[in-house]
């Protein structure tokens, strides 16, 4: 929507200004192709950053991207949708538009499977100091929980679960269950229900985690699609206790929704820098890559969205507020998301997961 | 429309080889629709591995059968339920003065200026436990009276239902329309009532319009899955999102392919069985 033309009105155009006019049009046919492919043309000074689009990516924007810009002049264009589809397609046609792509969770380690991804230079790129391991083909610049969110007027403290084995209870915490319509987090928090060890979830136990989900299916009102889903069901009260996003959570209260957000049982997956196979400027696409591993870079990002930085030393820079609000990598209670384990085993599940959804 | 051009007053020269007029379509469709279909077809083998290991995969697991019968059985709902209501809305447009009916499709219209996850949103608005059907209804028989409109079967076909009533509107007005209203008349003449007319003429003429609807409505119903899969149940997945699960979050885009294969010969016969049926034998006699 940002780039809509203006044109002259007709009925001011005089026959020498038409004349003018044309002119102007006809070198500017000529000039086109120049127009047309403005990537070839400056590539060694632009790059294009694909991410989440939104709140993200505006927050994206002012912590790695703007500061990136000021300190080498290479222009970035953020762009939304990474999906390994698109770049598999870009790859594949020898036409990479993308340069660094931020991929969540085990689509980082999908991508680089599929080949469509530059190894990690960490000559440039500092992976130290993390969490979170770094990949080969990636490394994770910050974490986002997932977690019980419940609305406060209709169930105050103590009548709300805490944890997944409160979720599961039915009978202690009567109400309307939402999950995701996906088997990654669920059978996490399925297999954390049913007793094990946020810490110990690795290598899943799947039949284990199917017989769990078994015992919340009739309770759960909608397995959700979209995101978005996970906050509206709640507010239009077609469900008491969801499972979605702290950052979710956060941006709802601000616009005055009635939701409260359990920060602890979290589960965490982290987002991943990547840096697109062929990329037409690979060495500035390290560079910018670079700033997403910065300890100060990642603290102001997370101040912003309230999540929480990979960088240990990223810690200390964190406001009061924003330390209150995520989940403790370290607690006990919370879970990581193994992206190893989700991209090796991913496919197989998911079609157990559809069918047992289906029947 | 045939007998229409037989009766004008210009006679087509017959030199005016019809295929003339179909080919800037015909090399379009060629570039945008049949070759992009081919290689489908191509990746749903493997490509030059000319393997049917991925066509294996649907049958051998219980999961591609189901889904596909439930694909069917809300496409065949959903095209019924269109069908019903479309006719009616028609009927009515075909009634009116011109500018009237004008004025009156744009209201048809209005539907497609809405974006389908934002309608499907307002469904939730509507048919949810606290929404505004269910308000009227608590409102007059207490609150025992709460139905379930919504995460089940009736909120999909009540959510395709109203995406596909506009496409099916044309249609079938499109048939009404073209009806010499002289057969009406002579009917009227002979001493035919009010809803003799509708059934011996109206609706026999306009079947053909009615089957284009109900072709037209069961392919884009088998093709859609936001729908279902923000106002549906558990069950309600449809083919497509196995495909969209395929290409986008797998990445194999041989199973996506050779599920788009299997969706296509299915609705392909459906097509083709719909437009072996003469008007008339659904009406039980010839027209």
């Amino acid at each position: 929507m940002a780039g809509r033309k203006r044109w002259t009105p007709l009925s001011g155009i005089s026959r020498r200004g038409f004349l003018r006019n044309s002119a102007l049009l006809g070198a500017g046919a000529i000039a086109a192709p120049t127009l047309l492919a403005p990537r070839q043309a400056d590539a060694a000074d632009s790059l294009v950053y694909v991410s989440y689009g939104g709140a993200t990516e505006d927050a994206e924007v002012i912590s790695f991207l703007k500061p990136f810009e000021a300190d080498t002049g290479v222009k970035v264009v953020a762009a939304s949708g990474p999906d390994i589809a698109k770049l598999k397609a870009q790859v594949m046609t020898g036409n990479v538009e993308w340069d660094v792509i931020d991929f969540i969770g085990s689509q980082a380690i999908a991508a680089d499977r599929e080949g469509v991804l530059e190894k990690i230079d960490y000559s440039v790129v500092d992976g130290t100091d993390m969490f979170v391991p770094k990949e080969e083909a990636s490394f994770p610049f910050y974490v986002y929980g997932g977690g019980i969110a419940y609305d406060p007027a209709r169930h105050p403290d103590g009548k709300h679960p805490t944890d997944w084995v409160q979720f599961w209870d039915v009978k202690a915490f009567p109400g309307r269950r939402g999950l995701r319509s996906r088997p990654d987090e669920n059978l996490e928090l399925a297999l954390m229900a049913d007793g094990v060890p946020a810490k110990e979830l690795y290598p899943l136990d799947v039949d284990r985690a199917f017989r769990s989900l078994d015992r919340i299916k009739p309770y759960v009102a909608k397995w959700i699609p979209e995101t978005p889903q996970t906050i509206s069901l709640l507010q239009s009260n077609e469900i008491d206790f969801v499972f979605t996003y702290s950052g979710r959570v956060q941006a709802a209260r601000k616009q005055g929704v009635s939701i409260a957000y359990v920060y602890e049982a979290n589960i965490v997956t982290p987002a991943y820098t990547c840096v697109a196979k062929g990329s037409r400027n690979k060495a500035a696409a390290m560079k910018l890559a670079s700033y997403f591993a910065k300890p100060e870079r990642q603290a102001q990002f997370c101040n912003i969205l309230g999540y929480s930085p990979i960088k240990r030393s990223a810690m200390k820079l964190l406001t009061p507020e924003t330390l209150a609000q995520q989940p403790k990598l370290d607690d006990p209670k919370t879970a990581i998301t193994n992206i190893t384990w989700w991209a090796d085993n991913f496919v197989a599940v998911n079609k157990r997961f559809k069918e047992w959804l289906i029947t | 429309m045939a007998y229409h051009l037989k009766g004008s007053t210009t006679t087509p020269r017959r030199r005016d080889n019809p295929v003339v007029f179909v080919v800037p379509a015909a090399l379009f469709m060629a570039g945008a629709f049949l070759l992009p279909l081919l290689m489908v077809l191509y990746t749903s083998v493997g490509g030059n591995a000319l393997t049917l290991a991925h066509y294996a995969e649907l049958v051998s697991r219980p999961l591609y059968a189901i889904v596909l019968w439930n694909t069917l059985q809300i496409s065949a709902f959903s095209t019924l339920a269109t069908v019903l209501v479309a006719y009616p809305i028609a009927y009515h447009l075909a009634r009116q003065p011109p500018r009237r009916r004008a004025l009156l499709l744009i209201l048809v219209l209005l539907p497609f200026w809405t974006s389908i996850l934002v309608k499907s949103f307002a469904f939730t608005v509507l048919l949810g436990q606290d929404g505004a059907l269910n308000q009227i209804v608590t409102a007059l028989f207490g609150d025992g009276a709460r139905i379930k409109l919504l995460f089940n079967r009736p909120a999909v076909l009540i959510g395709m239902t109203h995406y596909l009533v506009p496409f099916a509107v044309f249609s079938i007005l499109a048939s009404l329309l073209a009806q010499d209203p002289d057969l009406r008349r002579a009917a009227e003449i002979m001493g035919a009532g009010r809803w003799r007319i509708f059934l011996a003429i109206t609706l026999p003429l306009s079947m053909p319009g009615v089957l284009a609807s109900a072709l037209l409505s069961m392919i884009l119903s088998m093709g859609m899955f936001v729908t279902p899969a923000l106002l549906g149940g558990r069950a309600d997945l449809m083919i497509s999102n196995l495909v969209d699960f395929h290409v986008r979050e797998t990445l194999d885009w041989g199973a996506a392919s050779a599920l788009a294969a299997c969706l296509i010969v299915v609705t392909g016969i459906f097509a083709v069985l719909l437009s072996r049926i003469r008007p008339g034998q659904l009406l039980g006699r010839e027209i």
